[in-house]
């Protein structure tokens, strides 16, 4: 890979990761028989920032879906951490979803709306309000604590559902195009901040994105799928220090290569199976 | 016209409103307009039709048994008042306790369907059913079963009034967002969680649409029914209950008296009631839910960016 030996001079190599979640060999057909996923291996982390990236139907969401819990797989095994009780256990709360809508309550205040996974694992009001306090604040919601998502920009409302994500203080969070219906500019400044959230909170994240600029922007790896079933076609690491938010990195010869070599192996990915 | 404007130089105008200022302010006027005849016009319909009614009677052109003249209809009512007041309000106590049961019972079985679909598979056509049913077909059966009158009357209404709040609460439920469904599974919320927390206020919006449905159809259903108890024998004997106090009873003495005026008197306090619950009804959902749709509104302004 051309792009890895042009490293940063300083602080360029991550610390290893120790795994938090092995995929192994996980096929995922639908109700009507529809391959989705085959053979589909993977291994995530602890502080990966991982893209997934492919074409349109490859089994990205159903991916996270199948991670979260939310629906079985056909064939495989996901092996969490040892010590950890990640997997959708009655009492999880180490894991977090971030949906392509922000799904949030139109019924609740923005407070109450980040509150909720709390709320549902038994906590009070009064012992929680500081923890939702700290993760309103991590995503720069704060004064929006009281308004009603109907009065908020869509950016705003992707924050919240961040901040919702994150109040559990999950090890991993899975997004699915959490960005994806937004503009250009509130895009980036998302990108940024949600950087910044991950580096200071800790945890693992599986993204999935369609836009090949911000997974190299964001990640560490970059997962590159083929069209359904989706399987790994090839993974690329994005030996790049964080903060990445300065904006050398974005207009770097680094970042270009980078991009180029991704899009090379999306369109091997794409014409694999023309 | 066109001559004219051709030939004259466009009058000067004034210079600090823009051409689309100008617009928009026609444009707002012209909405301003529309909401205006929105009230307007069906009320001056009104008018013009009771105008044409008075002059019709005084002119002595329609008989006065058979169509009294909008002063009579007024003055009996102010006659009856003492009468009507009270038949008034016994109508309204049915109808109201028949939309609360309603409710109360359209949102446990469509909470129920939600919960199952094979306890929706069975209940939803028989509900369907029940409403179908002309008022007068059930009435009878239930004024056979019940002890006190009222207790059937109020059911009647229920029953009308079950399946709009049933079906909408019913719809509201199917949209309910499924990334929150999948939010409660993925904290692992329990039912009653689950019901409490997105269930109870996904339902609301839906529970009000039916209620607004439902309410101008519960006056009507209360009357229907109270028409029919007198000639219902009750348990005890079989002699024809005594008139039940409400709107019908008023209408059957004017019947009997060949009191038209009264008779108009009484059915426009019913159509009078019908609109009040529909009034109230959505009045209600401008409470609960703000005006258009969704809690809360006037917590904030929207924020930019």
């Amino acid at each position: 890979m051309a792009a890895a030996t042009h490293a940063a001079p300083a602080a360029a190599a991550l610390p290893e990761d120790r795994p938090l979640v092995k995929i192994e060999r996980v096929g995922k057909r639908l109700a009507d028989g529809t391959p989705v996923l085959r053979d589909f291996s993977l291994e995530v982390g602890e502080h990966d920032f991982l893209t997934l990236l492919g074409p349109t139907g490859c089994g990205k969401s159903t991916l996270l879906r199948l991670l979260a819990g939310l629906s079985p797989a056909t064939t495989g095994k996901v092996t969490w951490a040892a010590h950890r009780t990640l997997g959708a256990s009655r009492t999880d709360r180490e894991l977090a979803f971030v949906f392509r809508e922000p799904a949030l309550q139109p019924w609740g205040t923005v407070f109450e709306n980040v509150f909720l996974p709390l709320r549902l694992s038994g906590m009070t009001r009064h012992r929680a309000d500081e923890t939702v306090r700290d993760a309103l604040a991590a995503v720069g919601v704060s004064r929006h604590a009281e308004a009603y998502p109907r009065e908020l920009a869509p950016g705003v409302q992707v924050r919240v559902a961040i901040a919702r994500a994150i109040v559990t203080q999950p090890r991993l969070v899975l997004m699915d195009e959490p960005f994806g219906a937004l503009d250009a500019m509130t895009r980036a400044r998302l990108n940024d901040d949600l950087l910044a959230v991950w580096k200071t909170h800790r945890f693992a994240v599986i993204f999935v994105t369609r836009s090949v600029l911000d997974s190299v922007y964001l990640s560490n790896r970059v997962v590159v799928l083929s069209p359904r079933p989706g399987q790994v076609v090839r993974e690329l690491r994005i030996h790049e220090p964080y903060p990445r938010a300065n904006g050398d990195f974005q207009v770097s010869s680094r970042f270009n290569e980078h991009v180029k070599a991704v899009q090379r192996a999306l369109q091997a990915s794409m014409l694999g199976v023309a | 016209m066109d001559t004219a404007s051709t030939v004259r130089p466009p009058k000067p105008r004034r210079r600090h409103r823009t051409e689309e200022q100008r617009a928009a302010d026609r444009a707002r006027l012209a909405r301003a307009a529309e909401r205006a005849a929105r009230v307007l016009l069906p009320l001056a319909l009104v008018a013009a039709v009771l105008v044409a009614w008075e002059l019709l009677a005084q002119a002595q052109r329609v008989r006065p048994a058979a169509l009294p003249a909008p002063s009579r209809v007024l003055e009996a009512l102010a006659r009856q008042g003492g009468a009507l007041g009270p038949a008034c309000w016994f109508t309204a106590g049915v109808s109201a306790l028949g939309l609360a049961a309603a409710a109360v019972t359209g949102v446990l079985l469509a909470v129920g369907f939600a919960w199952s679909k094979w306890i929706e598979m069975a209940i939803r056509p028989v509900a369907l059913v029940l409403q179908l049913t002309p008022v007068v077909a059930t009435a009878p059966l239930l004024l056979l079963q019940a002890d006190v009158a009222t207790t059937a009357l109020v059911a009647c209404v229920a029953l009308v009034a079950l399946y709009p709040i049933l079906a909408h609460t019913r719809g509201a439920l199917e949209r309910t967002d499924t990334h929150l469904r999948d939010l409660y599974t993925l904290y692992g919320a329990s039912a009653w969680q689950r019901l409490r927390l997105l269930l109870v206020p996904t339902a609301l919006p839906g529970l009000l649409g039916g209620l607004r449905g439902a309410a101008g159809l519960a006056p009507a259903a209360a009357l229907a029914a109270e028409f029919v108890a007198p000639w219902v024998a009750t348990p005890a004997g079989a002699a024809p209950t005594a008139p039940l106090p409400g709107l019908a009873s008023q209408v059957l003495a004017a019947l009997q008296n060949n009191d038209t005026a009264l008779l108009w008197a009484a059915l426009g306090l019913a159509a009078a009631l019908a609109l009040a619950f529909h009034g109230l009804s959505a009045a209600l959902a401008w409470l609960l839910l703000g005006p258009g749709s969704g809690r809360g509104r006037g917590h904030g302004r929207p924020q930019p960016g």
